[in-house]
């Protein structure tokens, strides 16, 4: 984002997958995170460190100075869970099964590919748009 | 003949089925990129980084596991 300054914005949807033990609580740990105004150090963190069990979401909590309590309390009550299921009921309505998947402009990339194909996309995008 | 509708030959009556089917199987393909190309996601109150009305909107399906 920081290459193209103004003209990207970049939106999260959930797509936990449901056979992994901490995929779904991992989601909901950063809706936990999102209401206390931390979603974006929490995705960060969560990316970053990997271990994704219950103690570990709650540490990076601690870390990143939320209230633990609330955020326990959401957690375990799975308060989120509902808004990270519509996410995945999107997903699979739009037929999407692959993380990550990334939909630019209505167009889809799947999986881990290389920051060239993003760049192409956009610049596509762009020099469309400027004509 | 007045009225008689035009269609390529591979479509006419006693092409043999496996070509129609080919011929078919053909349009599907060269369509489905187009399809591919008109995903439409609702963003909603998603988590969102960068101004609301940039040209360009990355909406990334993400799996922290």
């Amino acid at each position: 984002m920081d290459e193209y300054p103004g003209k990207i914005r970049l939106v999260i949807k959930h797509y936990p997958y449901q056979y992994r033990d901490f995929a779904y609580l991992a989601a909901e740990a950063t809706e936990a995170a999102r209401v206390q105004g931390q979603f974006w150090p929490m995705h960060d963190l969560l990316l970053e460190r990997k271990n994704l069990d219950r103690d570990s979401l709650l540490g990076y909590a601690a870390e990143l100075g939320l209230d633990r309590a609330r955020f326990q309390r959401e957690l375990d009550g799975k308060v989120y869970h509902p808004r990270v299921e519509a996410d995945v009921a999107l997903a699979k309505k739009l037929d999407l099964y692959q993380t990550p998947t990334f939909i630019i402009n209505g167009r889809r990339l799947v999986g881990n590919r290389p920051i060239e194909n993003f760049r192409a996309l956009i610049d596509e995008i762009l020099s469309v748009r400027n004509q | 003949v007045p009225g008689a509708v035009c269609r390529p030959r591979l479509l006419q009556r006693g092409t043999p089925m496996a070509q129609r089917l080919l011929l078919s199987l053909f349009l599907i393909l060269l369509t489905q990129p187009l399809l591919a190309d008109s995903l439409v996601v609702p963003i909603g109150d998603s988590p969102a980084l960068g101004a609301a009305n940039a040209p360009v909107t990355i909406i990334e399906f993400i799996d922290f596991q």
